[in-house]
């Protein structure tokens, strides 16, 4: 006897068997008839040359814009809706082959462009020989061997705290993200936050053009340099990166001084402050030199000038000398006593007077 | 309490700023020697920092998604 259900029934049993049977798929195909319904809702096609699929999911789930065309690998639980026939749930999606990863990263572009996630004037400037970096990456890849040796080669003196992530696959979405909320949180806080990996496919790298990605290195707390070691093609974490660098050496490279270059320049400077100062003891030297005539020459004139006040005195004086007034045809009358007669009325009460001239004296008595 | 250790970046900051005072014009011989004393004091400082300080890589526990 046949098995009767009603619809309801058939639906549940028939998705306990998928879900059974098929509790999740992977899928690769092209999208078509992508429709997003009040901002949260996603609806699309995955379609190939003879078959479509319905999907159905939110855009919480997507990697970043999609459109029709895009080819994708879509992660999905396939199930019967009661009223809505046959959907394959989204758990995942990302594009996938170079094209579709391409197309997806154009989109994205586009969409952050016009937020300016990618603007010049946000960009922070990295401050110069940063003491404390935060390194994501991965701990086993060649990028974090890279970038560990050069700074060991080049600087000295700094601290770098290591956050161990996946660098490709749906893990490192996730695992990107999360290293940049640590990095935020840490104290004392990182100068800059360095995020790199190294070359590979276009698949390997896919994760660095999604969005949850990009906004997490635009929205970092800390400057951050970002490089991944592909030279051609720059991912959209790169351009939202306040500085890139080509690859893991060359973010290095960029982040700290090489020591030698700066053994080189504090030798000549000690050299420069040297001469400096040469120059300016030889400039105050000369400075002396100058001042030093100066008062050579000063004291020159003054004493030039007291010997002519002294020779002048002297002539003065030598003009009131008594023996060069006798030599002008004077004579002192004095006296028995010796005692200078000033006067004829005096001279009159002398018995007797003694003239001295200029040659000798001679005494005249009263007769 | 122990005076706190002058990074390379300041110690390089007032290096320049010394050397830019050095060269004005209006510095007097007893300035220069001054300066070029301090100059020399930074220049060893830098010099030693050099030579001593190390790279310490820390790899820190953060849970990965899986």
């Amino acid at each position: 006897m046949d098995l009767i259900f009603t619809p309801t029934d058939f639906v549940a049993v028939f998705n306990q068997t998928l879900e059974y049977a098929y509790p999740q798929i992977v899928i690769e195909g092209e999208l078509a008839n992508v429709r997003v319904s009040r901002g949260k809702w996603v609806y699309f096609d995955l379609k190939d040359d003879a078959a479509s699929l319905r999907c159905f999911g939110t855009v919480y789930q997507l990697p970043g814009p999609i459109e029709d065309g895009m080819a994708v690998r879509l992660m999905a639980a396939p199930r019967l809706h009661q009223l809505y026939g046959f959907n394959l749930n989204v758990i995942s999606l990302r594009p996938v082959g170079e094209g579709g990863i391409k197309k997806a990263a154009d989109l994205l572009e586009k969409k952050l462009s016009t937020e300016g996630l990618f603007d010049n004037e946000r960009k922070r400037p990295i401050p110069y020989a940063p003491e404390i970096i935060a390194l994501i990456t991965s701990v086993e890849s060649a990028a974090y061997k890279d970038f560990v040796k050069i700074l060991q080669d080049r600087w000295v003196g700094v601290k770098v705290k290591v956050l161990d992530v996946q660098v490709q696959g749906e893990q490192a979405i996730d695992d990107v993200a999360r290293a940049f909320d640590v990095v935020s949180q840490l104290d004392p806080v990182p100068e800059v936050a360095v995020l790199t990996r190294g070359g590979g496919s276009a698949d390997d790298l896919a994760a660095f053009s999604t969005e949850r990605v990009v906004r997490a290195v635009a929205g970092s707390r800390v400057p951050t340099v970002v490089a991944v070691g592909h030279e051609q093609d720059v991912s959209l974490a790169e351009m939202a990166a306040d500085l890139r660098a080509s690859t893991p050496s060359n973010a290095a490279e960029l982040l700290v001084p090489d020591k030698r270059s700066v053994r080189e320049e504090l030798r000549a400077c000690k050299s420069s402050i040297y001469q400096q100062v040469l120059a300016s003891v030889r400039s105050g030297k000369l400075d002396l030199d100058y001042k030093s005539k100066q008062l050579k020459t000063h004291a020159l004139q003054s004493y030039e000038s007291s010997l002519q006040n002294l020779l002048q005195s002297r002539h003065n004086l030598e003009l009131i000398n008594p023996s060069a007034v006798l030599r002008r045809g004077y004579a002192i009358v004095r006296n028995q006593r010796g005692g200078v007669v000033p006067s004829k009325a005096v001279a009159e009460k002398e018995r007797l007077l003694r003239v001295e001239f200029h040659d000798g004296t001679l005494d005249l008595r009263e007769i | 309490m122990a005076p706190k250790k002058e990074s390379y970046r300041a110690l390089r900051a007032e290096l320049d700023d010394v050397i830019d005072r050095m060269q004005a014009t209006d510095v007097d011989i007893e300035q220069s020697l001054v300066l070029y004393k301090k100059g020399q004091e930074l220049i060893n400082k830098l010099q030693a920092f050099l030579e001593s300080a190390k790279v310490e890589i820390d790899t820190l526990s953060h849970p990965k998604t899986k």
